[in-house]
């Protein structure tokens, strides 16, 4: 397992590169890329993921701690190799798993790596924060370059929509994309 | 020295800021206690942010300050709201108690603004009339309303023409409108504003409502469709329910009933201020104030023998039984809520829609109250019908996706961004019937950081609910047919939730101080010069949303008090 080492701490706010590497993976299991469309590596859900959890409390720190451990400890000894490593059919079959005792949740002190709750939980919270860093603001890190704004035809922040705008059928493809930043740049232009 | 106040109003939302308002423009000075913040202008403005106020559930009470518990029945034992609780974190911020801080529940709510039904104030008379006297079950603690719609009549016009509700009239005193609601009980006028632009897929949802024989109507709404005093016109950005106004267009008691107060110089607001009890007379029966935590937990009292107590239904019930007002135990009794029917619908065309309030549509009335057509189901009550074409980011919308679909992997991505400009919902709501088994206390275990006992809620659905949602259910279906909708779902029924946010019910409003709480004006029968007000009082819960209602009751209260005076 690599150690956290100086370049890990200045990539990551909180997660450690195991955590960051692990993590990552399963978030690009839930929105793949390779289709040409943006999926969460593409709008940098990591990212969010990182920031959030170094803002958060502890008892969701703890989930992301022990559900790595306990994800890399199930496919060690399924198939001897850290989750990241697997290929992306097995990695469906192990999500595939956890999600199927679903029904089991548990924030409690892992029990092992077949703590099926923890891992329940945990992937539960990764397809949470999955979803929040693809379609949030860019501003808290995820949605890189509102890619994931772009990929649903969401325009984002908006102050309105006109009547034109709100006809059946219209494409909001064609209305440009705005970020919070957007608008306190515009209300900072309208004071100067 | 204790402070002493003129009169203190406890909870600055939809009911205490009118109350606020009517007392301050009389000359009371009132001091206005709210546990929660001040808003900034800032955040109004920059709003647009569904992780902040979605995700992340910024503006509501959250249980790890402001615990409530819940449990299905007597031999369960409460647990901290299950569906809101967890690391995943606050992601069912509408399914927990309203917004806080001065606006309260106004200042994220969607706006639907409805008048009761003449027959929603008879609706246990009407049942068994129809249905016979065994129609209810064995448990049933329903009663009809002690006053009837004409009562309200005048009070409802107030808050369409006071605080600003834009509609379309349907019944002005007997005159039937066809463009408005057929259905509504007659009024003396109709809307200061009409009604909002629709959402792109309300259309289709009117067209398709029409062939099947249905009447729909627009959705009278307390958002402005033009400048209406202190509102303005809607600019249809769609971050609307849950989220705050940028524009002042939905009408919030911190921007019409509050700020109205503020500017006769009467009114004193103490934020982040949380009552912790009621204080009263040695004898019980009379009260003389209001303790209450500041943001540090400081404890201050304020003696005043006017308190007017205004923190929602289910914070107003436990105030009073965290302060030993129960002498006959009706004290969180009757605990009522929606059942809501959400359905999703796929358009073939884009339907875009994140734009609009969540109330820029139509709503179909011909299945609600006791319009519910004979049937072999055994609904005894309907329930509205609303096309909901707007006000949905996709945060939200991934949280809401066909059954059976994985929610992951390249068929989940190509599923939703394929179909999410293309979203639609269609949604009803049941009103749980008054019942023995249903009641809020407070919590024996669980405390709030203060040492304050929580709420705990013991509830579940019943019979009659489950039936009515399965009755609705393919009342929506039909209709999304009809609209030619690509697929059609709805959300787990019934709810895994018990929160809806229209909770009422729980301070009843009676005749006989022996089974109510308050009376008609809201005064506590037990403690005199304490009002406690809100949908509590309701005896019923109609199939219309509670709120209108509620504020005219307000304004009852307040012409009662100041008469008083
Ligand atoms: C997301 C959402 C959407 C909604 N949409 C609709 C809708 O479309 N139509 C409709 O009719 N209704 C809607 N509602 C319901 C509506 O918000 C409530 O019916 C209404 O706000 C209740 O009014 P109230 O005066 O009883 O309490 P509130 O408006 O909730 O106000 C209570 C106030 O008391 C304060 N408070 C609470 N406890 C204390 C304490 N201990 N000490 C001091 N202050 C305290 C709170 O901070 C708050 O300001 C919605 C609610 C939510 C949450
Ligand atoms: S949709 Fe209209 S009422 Fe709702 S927040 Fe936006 S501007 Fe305000």
């Amino acid at each position: 397992m690599p150690a956290a080492n100086e370049a890990t701490k200045v990539r990551w706010v909180f997660l450690t590169e195991t955590e960051a590497e692990t993590v990552d993976a399963v978030c690009a299991r839930i929105f793949p890329s390779g289709d040409g469309k943006p999926g969460a590596r593409e709008t940098k859900v990591i990212n969010y993921i990182d920031r959030t959890v170094a803002d958060e409390d502890e008892a969701l720190r703890r989930c992301y701690r022990d559900g790595v451990t306990a994800l890399n400890a199930l496919t060690s000894e399924l198939y001897g190799q850290r989750f990241a490593e697997l290929s992306d059919e097995r990695k469906d079959q192990v999500l595939e798993r956890i999600e199927a005792n679903s029904a089991v949740e548990s924030t409690g002190a892992p029990q092992g790596p077949e703590d099926e709750g923890l891992l329940a939980t945990f992937f539960a919270l990764v397809w949470e924060h999955t979803i929040q860093g693809m379609f949030c603001d860019p501003q808290y890190g995820g949605n890189h370059e509102a890619l994931g704004w772009q990929l649903v035809g969401f325009p984002g922040a908006q102050w309105g929509y006109n009547a034109e705008q709100m006809r059946p059928g219209f494409d909001s493809k064609t209305i440009p994309i705005k970020t919070l930043e957007d608008l306190r740049r515009e209300l900072r232009r309208a004071d100067d | 020295m204790t402070e002493t106040a003129e009169a203190i109003v406890v909870g600055l939302g939809a009911s205490g800021g009118i109350i606020a308002e009517q007392l301050t423009k009389a000359g009371i000075r009132v001091l206005a206690l709210d546990k929660g913040p001040v808003h900034t202008t800032e955040e109004f403005t920059f709003k647009q942010d569904e992780v902040k106020y979605y995700s992340r559930g910024s503006l509501v009470p959250q249980l790890a300050t402001d615990p409530v518990t819940w449990r299905p029945d007597e031999k369960s034992t409460a647990r901290l709201l299950p569906w809101a609780a967890g690391v995943r974190g606050n992601s069912e911020p509408l399914h927990l108690p309203p917004s806080i801080g001065p606006g309260g529940g106004t200042l994220h709510w969607g706006g639907a603004s409805w008048r009761h039904r003449d027959s929603d104030f008879r609706m246990k008379s009407l049942i068994e009339e129809r249905f016979g006297s065994d129609a209810l079950d064995e448990d049933s603690t329903m009663v009809d309303w002690p006053i009837g719609y004409e009562d309200l009549e005048p009070y409802y016009d107030r808050v369409e023409w006071e605080l600003g509700v834009s509609g379309r009239a349907g019944n002005i005193k007997g005159a039937p409108d066809p463009e408005g609601n057929p259905y509504e009980s007659p009024r003396e006028r109709g809307f200061p504003m009409p009604p909002l632009r629709t959402a792109a897929a309300d259309d289709r949802f009117k067209a398709a409502c029409q062939r099947l024989g249905y009447r729909p109507f627009q959705q009278p709404a307390a958002v402005a469709s033009t400048d209406y005093k202190s509102l303005k016109g809607c600019e249809y950005c769609g971050f609307c329910h849950g989220f705050l106004c940028h524009v002042n267009a939905k009408q919030s008691s911190r921007i019409t009933s509050v700020e109205a107060a503020l500017q006769t110089g009467n009114l004193e607001i103490r934020s982040n201020s949380r009552a912790f009890r009621l204080d009263r007379d040695a004898s019980g029966r009379r009260i003389t104030g209001v303790s209450y935590f500041d943001a540090e937990g400081n404890v201050h009292q304020v003696r005043s023998n006017l308190v007017v107590v205004a923190c929602y239904a289910l914070e107003n019930s436990r105030l009073l039984l965290a302060s030993g007002i129960n002498a006959n135990g009706q004290v969180g009794r009757n605990f009522m809520t929606h059942s809501f029917g959400w359905c999703s619908v796929v358009l073939p065309e884009f339907s875009n829609p994140f734009m609009a309030p969540l109330v820029a549509a139509s709503v179909v009335d011909d299945l609600n109250c006791d319009g519910v057509p004979d049937n072999n189901e055994g609904v005894l009550w309907g329930s509205v019908l609303t096309s909901i074409p707007g006000d949905l980011q996709p945060i939200e919308a991934a949280h809401n996706l066909p059954p059976g679909m994985r929610r992951w992997g390249q068929g989940f991505k190509d599923w939703f961004s394929e179909n999410y400009r293309r979203l639609m919902g269609i949604h009803n709501q049941v009103p749980s019937f008054p019942s023995k088994k249903y009641y809020c206390d407070l919590d024996p275990v669980v405390k709030d950081k203060f040492g304050q006992p929580a709420l705990r809620i013991t509830h579940d659905w019943s019979e009659h609910d489950l039936a009515a949602l399965r009755y609705f259910e393919k009342v929506k279906r039909a209709i999304a047919e009809e609209m030619g909708a690509t697929q059609f779902w709805s959300e787990p029924t019934p709810p895994a939730y018990h929160l809806s946010t229209h909770e009422v019910g729980t301070h009843r409003m009676g005749e006989n101080p022996a089974d109510s709480v308050v009376d008609i004006f809201g005064e506590s029968h037990e403690c005199k010069g304490l009002y406690v007000v809100g949908g509590g009082q309701f005896p019923t819960l109609s199939g219309y949303n509670p709120t209108q209602t509620l504020q005219a009751l307000a304004y009852l209260s307040a012409d009662h008090i100041l008469e008083k005076v």
